[in-house]
């Protein structure tokens, strides 16, 4: 009936995309790395000329060096905490994935609980992290417990909010579609609005990876030294205290590469997830 | 391409079969008190193909939603096989539908998407593929089973929507302006295809569309609409011959039923003589 021109043609084309890519890509990626890189060195060049410049003392601002030596010498109290953090905050983002769908897809069924809860769960947002973390740890006490339910609170809202976006943003011709082939209202749910929500659904997933190391932190921060959870957050907290400055930097250093590898490996699986067909994860040439 | 196009419409008048779809007295008014449609009526038997073709506008969408159940009259009835449509769908392989775009689910593959209606209907897993593999052999579309939505061309998705339809075996298949928004080289190929497939598949057809030409070309009759409100204010029996190869398109016969059509709709709209309307880019 049709020969088979078309395929072949989008075939060769994508082989000809394929080669000019391969072409591209060591200036590309010299391109991409160096320019952060030459940050970095003239970030860490400034902190070391100001605390030369002005004298200021290690227990004040420690140097770049010494954070380095900080991390080395307290490797192993890091370390704990940072698996401590990092276990908390994981649970965290699964309970506030899990919970927040399942919210989501009870607000989107029921037109009177949308109107009803939807205005509450946005108001929410606003009240900040640090009014509710010491009640929540005076009722749970300051075990993870406590601490992985202020990371929830802190990430499910993303999650909710952009499922429930997602949910009703559904192609309403691939509804009638669904409709037309007699599909059940769990068939539509499963087969039809979760998959078209997955883009939706992830990017809330990746604002929430970063408000949950946030959260957490937070959390081991207010329970302190009568934390028995430990954590990066609780050394934050003690090390200020005590002006072990050089402590405190690292353990702040290693907070931020724990929220960036957090948030790149939901990226990257949001990206693997959605390479095949959706928009946002198209390479373009154009 | 296909050797020759066979029209299964049977000849006009002589009956096919039941009549498979039948409307009477339909109107729909909106809840702003418009009325799109007001006193439509016509069967259409097994077997046939009937196009519905009118200006944008005239509702000739509407008709074939209520056909498929989507949708409530405010008075007439709509029967599809002496059931009310949203039962009639029911029944395994009664109701297809193909939607002026391809309407394909972007995160399944071509075969995930021809397989899509066989598993809403619990199809086993081994038939569905089956089922789908053959479909897309059916409109030459295998080399490309693995292939998203997103890499084929417009005319290409809409083949997979079509064997879409196909998968399920439809007794009645309803079509929305599936070509309207392809270039005239695909249109008039699927057009062929089209006929072709429904022939084998021994299915009935409506067929809406603004297209004269496209409307001579596949029907074995034609229905006129106007609009405000929609009503139906023509019919034509187009009796060419049973197979149509693409020169039937500069046959005088062909000619003769495309100005027929034209002068049903210019007399239905009440316009002046018009040149290059979207008919006559046929």
């Amino acid at each position: 009936m049709l020969s088979a021109v078309e395929p072949d043609v989008a075939r060769t084309a994508a082989a000809r995309r394929g080669r000019a890519r391969a072409r591209a890509s060591w200036a590309g990626r010299l391109g991409t790395v160096l320019p952060p890189l030459v940050t970095l060195a003239l970030i860490l060049a400034l902190w070391q000329a100001l605390i030369v410049a002005f004298g200021l003392k290690p227990y004040l601002v420690p140097s770049p060096w010494a954070v380095l030596q900080a991390l080395w010498v307290y490797r192993d109290d890091l370390w704990l905490a940072l698996l401590a953090t990092l276990k908390d905050a994981v649970i965290g983002l699964a309970i506030s994935v899990v919970a927040g769908l399942l919210i989501a897809i009870l607000i989107t069924r029921h037109k009177l609980l949308e109107r009803g809860l939807l205005p509450y769960a946005t108001a929410l947002q606003t009240i900040p992290v640090i009014s509710f973390a010491p009640l929540i740890l005076i009722w749970m006490g300051t075990g993870d417990p406590g601490v992985i339910l202020i990371a929830l609170i802190v990430a499910i809202f993303p999650i909710i909010s952009n499922t429930t976006m997602g949910l009703l943003s559904t192609d309403h011709n691939l509804i009638n579609l669904a409709t037309i082939y007699n599909a059940s209202g769990w068939q539509q749910l499963i087969k039809l609005r979760l998959p078209s929500a997955l883009p939706y659904i992830l990017a809330g997933v990746r604002i929430s990876s970063g408000l949950c190391v946030i959260g957490v932190i937070v959390g081991e921060w207010y329970a302190g030294t009568g934390g028995d959870s430990g954590g990066l957050g609780f050394i934050i907290s003690v090390t200020a205290r005590t002006n072990v400055m050089d402590e405190l930097f690292a353990a702040t250093l290693l907070t931020s590469a724990l929220g960036i590898v957090v948030f790149v490996v939901v990226s990257i699986v949001s990206h693997l997830w959605l390479r095949r067909w959706h928009e946002s994860s198209l390479a373009r040439e154009n | 391409m296909m050797e020759g196009v066979r029209a299964f419409g049977a000849s006009p008048g002589e009956g096919a079969g039941a009549a498979l779809v039948a409307l009477s007295g339909v109107e729909k008014r909106y809840q702003n008190g418009t009325v799109a449609l007001e006193g439509i009526g016509f069967s259409v038997r097994s077997g046939e193909f009937v196009s519905i073709l009118g200006p944008s506008g005239c509702g000739k969408s509407t008709v074939l939603r209520l056909i498929a159940g989507l949708g409530e009259v405010t008075a007439g009835t709509v029967e599809v096989g002496g059931l009310p449509p949203a039962e009639a769908r029911k029944e395994q392989g009664e109701m297809a539908y193909v939607f002026q775009d391809a309407t394909l689910l972007p995160w399944r593959t071509v075969q995930g998407n021809v397989e899509f209606p066989l598993e809403l209907r619990g199809v086993p897993r081994a038939r569905r593929r089956e089922e789908a593999r053959e479909a897309l052999r059916t409109v030459d579309l295998l080399t490309v089973a693995n292939e998203y939505p997103r890499q084929l061309s417009g005319g290409m998705r809409m083949r997979v929507s079509i064997a879409r339809a196909l998968s399920t075996r439809p007794k009645l298949l309803l079509m929305d302006e599936p070509f309207g928004a392809l270039d005239e080289i695909t249109r008039q190929r699927l057009n062929g295809e089209l006929l072709t497939i429904a022939a084998m598949a021994g299915w009935t057809v409506i067929f809406v569309t603004h297209n004269v030409f496209e409307a001579v070309f596949l029907s074995s009759r034609v229905l006129v609409m106007s609009r405000r409100p929609g009503r139906i204010t023509g019919e034509l029996p187009i009796d060419l011959p049973a197979t149509r190869r693409p020169e039937v398109r500069t046959s005088p016969a062909f000619t003769a039923y495309a100005g027929q059509l034209m002068a049903l709709l210019h007399t239905a709209e009440g316009l002046p003589e018009r040149e290059g309307s979207d008919a006559e880019r046929g």
